[in-house]
């Protein structure tokens, strides 16, 4: 029996300008697996994400998602988006609870449509889940970076998606917060796949299941022991490394707990 | 001034237009200030007067030819924003003068001697004719009806667009359609104020509203109720004043945003207790 696969790419490459961001990437992740992305910053993280989920089209190469054509699968709701906290206006006028059932939108939305008691009673349950229920009338503008961050998960669990992109979840966040963050994730397995973008490679180790070195190009993916020969190939620089306060022999260690 | 309303239909005319502007302002304002489109809603104005030149030019209703100008203009922005990576700032700039030249060009060009622009440019609201008034009636429950049924659609969009597009909503289309929104609601206030002074009554009203909640909804009626107010006091004042309604209702808002930022501190108390 072969692996189902949630995401593939082909051969797909993205420039802007005359800068090449992704070169010929072509990579599958499993259905039902938590695998991470890692690279450096600039490494083309973020637009292989935005690949992943149209927002970005590829000058070439084709994006499926379980077999089927992006636009479908997105149309479909089959996509959950937590984009980078720090991008937001942080002054927008929109409480906790809107944010989330406004996950829930359907596409093709009648006129005059309110939300569902279902989708009510759905946001009340992923407020409740995260830890958010005494939360839910602030702005948000009025949150923490953690709070805001659970806030955009539970935004993209609300449509109940098959497959969830996250982008640099735990940037900006202390320990603690963080690995209630993996343990929650981790939990939406294997209903849900997956893929997180991150360079913060202390977490890794021990919640995923398979882990894609991207730099311009897939350097290394797989479940196999990753090799520093892989990790120098992705992050070239050290300094890149240094920047993000991990240094390579963290991450040697953390290979035995990756083992099991 | 109860007098001259019930004798005259201009002033009839100017209160209906008054009512119906802030309520575009409320709810386009709100739209623009948070997505900070001040200079683009100030591009697409001023683009506007292309349009009322070439009415002049060419004989039809110069508030037809306004009207195709800035939903031109800003479905313009929208498309060459997609496909160049011109910076937004400098096209707006581009087009503002571009349509300004375009309306003294028409206007050499127009036979017989050369209209009163000034109407145009500083506004009006005495002039607006029972025309311009239907017009304006059909834009404001257009602008109103589309946004209060896809209020939930919208809210998600103006948040986070990206988002909106990845769970399968036709954010593109709603780009379009929030520019078009836009340009309409410029085209019913420069009648109000005027070409120039139309960013005011677009932003500050919101200004002012934003001061007091932090919920989209309120935010927009508050911002009509606020327009409201402050510009058929402007159209009383002016009227008892003899001066200029247009430059009387932006002196007005200007005011009163001070004076908002003066009772903040004791509104957001009270505002707290509530909560």
């Amino acid at each position: 029996m072969g692996t189902k696969y949630a995401v593939s790419l082909t051969k797909v490459n993205v420039s802007f300008e005359d800068f090449q961001v992704l070169s010929d990437i072509t990579v599958k992740f499993p259905a039902s697996e938590m695998s991470a992305i890692i690279g450096p910053n600039g490494g083309g993280k973020t637009t292989l994400l935005k690949v992943i989920t149209g927002l970005i089209r590829p000058d070439s190469g084709s994006v499926q998602i379980f077999d089927k054509d992006l636009n479908k699968a997105r149309e479909q709701g089959w996509l959950g988006y937590v984009p980078q906290a720090a991008q937001f206006d942080r002054k927008f006028p929109i409480r906790v609870e809107e944010v989330i059932l406004s996950g829930t939108l359907k596409n093709h939305l009648l006129p005059f449509k309110r939300y569902s008691q279902e989708d009510i009673q759905n946001t009340h349950d992923i407020l409740n889940q995260l830890g958010l229920l005494e939360l839910k009338k602030r702005q948000i503008g009025q949150l923490s970076g953690g709070q805001l961050q659970r806030v955009l998960i539970g935004r993209a669990l609300a449509k109940d998606p098959k497959i969830l992109l996250l982008d640099e979840p735990t940037a900006s966040i202390d320990t603690q917060t963080k690995n209630q963050i993996y343990q929650l994730l981790h939990n939406l397995i294997p209903q849900m796949t997956i893929l997180i973008a991150t360079h913060d490679m202390s977490a890794i180790s021990s919640y995923f299941d398979t882990v894609a070195c991207l730099n311009k190009k897939i350097h290394y993916h797989g479940s196999d022991p990753l090799t520093q020969k892989a990790i120098d190939g992705t992050f070239g620089c050290p300094v890149d490394l240094i920047a993000h306060g991990v240094p390579h022999r963290v991450f040697q260690e953390d290979e035995e707990i990756y083992h099991d | 001034m109860i007098e001259a309303i019930l004798n005259y239909q201009f002033m009839q005319n100017a209160l209906l237009t008054a009512i119906m502007a802030s309520v575009v302002c409320g709810i386009i304002g709100t739209i623009v200030v948070e997505k900070k489109l001040v200079m683009m809603s100030g591009g697409i104005a001023h683009t506007a007067f292309g349009g009322i030149g070439l009415g002049y030019w060419l004989g039809f209703e110069p508030i037809l030819g306004a009207l195709i100008f800035s939903a031109g203009s800003s479905l313009l922005i929208t498309s060459i924003k997609r496909k160049t990576n011109t910076n937004t700032d400098t096209m707006i700039g581009i087009l503002w003068s571009t349509g300004m030249a375009l309306g003294i060009l028409f206007i050499y060009l127009s036979p017989g001697y050369p209209p009163d622009m000034a109407s145009y440019l500083f506004g009006d609201i005495l002039t607006v004719t029972r025309f311009d008034l239907y017009v304006i009636l059909g834009l404001v429950l257009f602008t109103v009806l589309v946004i209060v049924a896809f209020f939930s659609k919208w809210l998600s969009y103006l948040f986070d667009d990206e988002f909106s597009f990845v769970i399968g909503m036709n954010t593109r289309f709603m780009d379009y359609f929030m520019f078009l929104l836009i340009a309409l609601s410029i085209v019913v206030l420069i009648r109000v104020v005027g070409i120039i002074l139309v960013i005011a009554l677009l932003t500050t009203p919101t200004a002012i509203a934003k001061r007091f909640t932090f919920d989209l909804k309120r935010l927009m009626i508050l911002s009509s109720l606020i327009g409201m107010g402050i510009s058929l006091t402007g159209l009383w004042l002016s009227f008892y004043l003899n001066i200029p309604s247009g430059a009387m209702i932006i002196l007005l808002l200007a005011a009163s945003f001070f004076l908002s930022t003066l009772l903040k501190k004791e509104k957001k108390t009270s505002m707290n207790k509530k909560n």
